[in-house]
């Protein structure tokens, strides 16, 4: 059972979100409304040191990315990322890990 | 003078300044991460070290058998492991014609290299590992002069 119904995602991303156009491959072209973040990461690198490094994330809801796959490509201003892995929560959002280009 | 030890360590610093692929991203004994600005870049530090007395008398001979590590750091969308194994040519080219280090080892061998990856961050990081065995001596006298 969710706590938050379509219309709260909705809200939350008209308050929050930003327009990111998607390049899907086997899908049509679109334009999502969307949570950017990019925040700081040190990686692990097993070495003596981390490496710092961004964590450019996106939240849209699961239904305005349909068709869209892993591999397949979005832009955000003028950078191009790659989606490299779709993380659903299995009530209506999805989290998509990117790798910038 | 410095203890051979950091000689040791500031030449091979020297020898691996330069290189096509690092340029000038060489550190020695860093603590904080590395990042856009150092990468593709390499980290040079001296690990463990034995000592055994090879002389009697009042002033002995030590022989020394140090572990310097070489760290390669790349981040890349593509052939990161290419770009290490470039960064490996690299290193071997710069240590291979110099290992009694100007005068300061009597012997340098590569022991073991190891590699690793990593995909938390924006774009994948590659990082490999050198292990390299450096026999040099001193007299128990003097710290900071290879005999």
């Amino acid at each position: 059972m969710t706590v938050e119904t379509e219309l709260d995602r909705t809200a939350m991303l008209a308050d929050f979100g930003e327009c990111i156009t998607f390049y899907p491959l086997n899908a049509p072209v679109r334009t999502v409304k969307c949570i950017f973040d990019n925040i700081y990461q040190e990686v692990e690198s097993g070495m003596s040191v981390g490496i710092s490094m961004q964590q450019p994330r996106i939240l849209c809801t699961s239904s305005d990315i349909n068709g869209v796959a892993e591999g397949d490509s979005l832009i955000r201003g003028n950078t191009t990322y790659i989606i490299r892995v779709m993380m659903y929560d299995g009530i209506g959002m999805t989290e998509l890990m990117l790798e910038k280009q | 003078m410095a203890h051979v030890r950091q000689q040791i360590r500031d030449y091979v610093i020297t020898l691996l300044t330069g290189l096509s692929t690092t340029g000038a991203n060489v550190f020695s004994h860093r603590y904080y991460p590395m990042s856009d600005a150092t990468i593709p870049g390499i980290i040079v530090y001296t690990e463990d070290e034995s000592q055994s007395y090879q002389t009697m008398g009042q002033d002995r001979t030590i022989k020394h058998e140090l572990t310097l590590r070489i760290e390669a750091f790349v981040k890349s969308v593509s052939n990161y492991d290419d770009t290490l194994d470039d960064i490996s040519v690299e290193i071997m080219n710069a240590l291979s014609p110099n290992r009694k280090l100007n005068g300061l080892a009597k012997d340098t061998r590569i022991s073991t290299f190891s590699s690793a990856g990593e995909v938390g961050g924006e774009q994948p990081a590659f990082m490999g590992r050198f292990d390299i065995q450096i026999i040099y001596h001193t007299k128990e006298s003097d710290p900071e002069t290879a005999v």
